[in-house]
């Protein structure tokens, strides 16, 4: 299906993340049935890889458990901007809204409108189901199978992650110049309240984002502020 | 430490915020504002991800992972595609570690 052929790019980027992640886990001590679970009911990655950190300095569960809330409130607004472009079946919704991740949400956000809510939904399933079949079984992979890495391939996957971000970020700033400004400032302030004033992670990353988008819908030139943009 | 109720918490809280514009955000006519607001996002949500958690992607070397992101970046930028910007970033990083 149409969906799952466009996740397929996302899935292959999840394989060596989602090794990654798996082999941080297994290298931390993670139990197998934890990592595993942490990919199949949460479906973060971001998330998971910090929780593994939190983990590993021994923070309480609460704590991580917030973190998470704060790192992961920005898909509020990424399933926000998807049902406001694009109308899905009711029944399908809960599934949907599951497999919203950062990937899975900047490929959908791409994709054009379909005529009925019966097509949006399949495509959006195919897409996510493409993500999350990969990032399951690529925990599973790095966890049982990550240590036969030799340790510079496994320290250099770290940067998987980000170069899917990167990936995805490009196509969507060559076009106009405004959305390259716009995702500098929110990568400029979530750095300087991170780093510089000590905010916790995931509440910066709210703060980031809405101060830069809001500024931005607010100051955007017309061209750039159509939703063709995103 | 509870494994169930870590993962149940985090599972809770990441998926509630997910689906709540799913059920309740049914309004076809939003604002101009909202709109672009919410058009906005993705780019900005991929710049605040990739930095600065980005510059310690490869533990211990700061450098070697910004290099492995502007590897990427370059292959995006030539178009090769979500797949070889992931692997060539990589790749890049590994190289830089093997060397240096």
């Amino acid at each position: 299906m149409a969906g799952f052929i466009a996740g397929l790019p996302v899935l292959m980027g999840y394989l060596p993340v989602g090794i990654a992640f798996g082999l941080l886990a297994r290298t931390q001590a993670l139990p197998a049935g934890l990592a595993l679970a942490l990919s199949v009911f949460v479906f973060a990655g971001a998330a998971q890889f910090m929780a593994v950190g939190l983990l590993a300095s021994g923070s309480a569960v609460w704590g991580i458990i917030a973190a998470t809330f704060f790192l992961n409130l920005r898909h509020l607004l990424m399933s926000s901007s998807l049902v406001a472009r694009h109308r899905f079946p009711a029944w399908l919704s809960p599934f949907l809204a599951f497999g919203v991740t950062d990937e899975t949400f900047a490929v959908a956000s791409s994709a054009p409108t379909a005529a009925s809510p019966q097509k949006n939904g399949s495509y959006v399933l195919g897409l996510e189901t493409a993500a999350y079949t990969a990032w399951v079984s690529a925990t599973a992979v790095g966890y049982s199978f990550g240590s036969v890495l030799p340790e510079r391939v496994a320290a250099a996957m770290g940067v998987a992650l980000y170069c899917l971000f990167t990936a995805l970020l490009v196509p969507r700033i060559r076009k106009a110049w405004f959305p390259a400004v716009v995702a500098a400032a929110a990568a400029g302030i979530n750095s300087c309240l991170a780093s510089g004033f000590g905010v916790a992670p995931g509440l910066s990353f709210v703060i980031a984002l809405l101060a830069s988008a809001g500024v931005g819908a607010a100051v955007a030139p017309n061209a750039a502020g159509k939703e063709a943009a995103a | 430490m509870n494994v169930f109720l870590l993962v149940a918490g985090m599972a809770l809280v990441t998926y509630i915020p997910r689906l709540l514009p799913f059920v309740a955000l049914r309004s076809e006519s939003l604002p101009p504002y909202v709109r672009r607001f919410l058009s906005l996002l993705p780019v900005a949500a991929l710049g605040a991800l990739i930095f600065p958690d980005g510059v310690t992607a490869v533990p211990g070397r700061p450098w070697v992972s910004v290099a492995g992101i502007a590897v990427a970046a370059v292959l995006s930028v030539l178009r090769l595609g979500m797949v070889a910007s992931v692997l060539g970033g990589v790749g890049a990083a590994w190289l830089l570690l093997v060397v240096l």
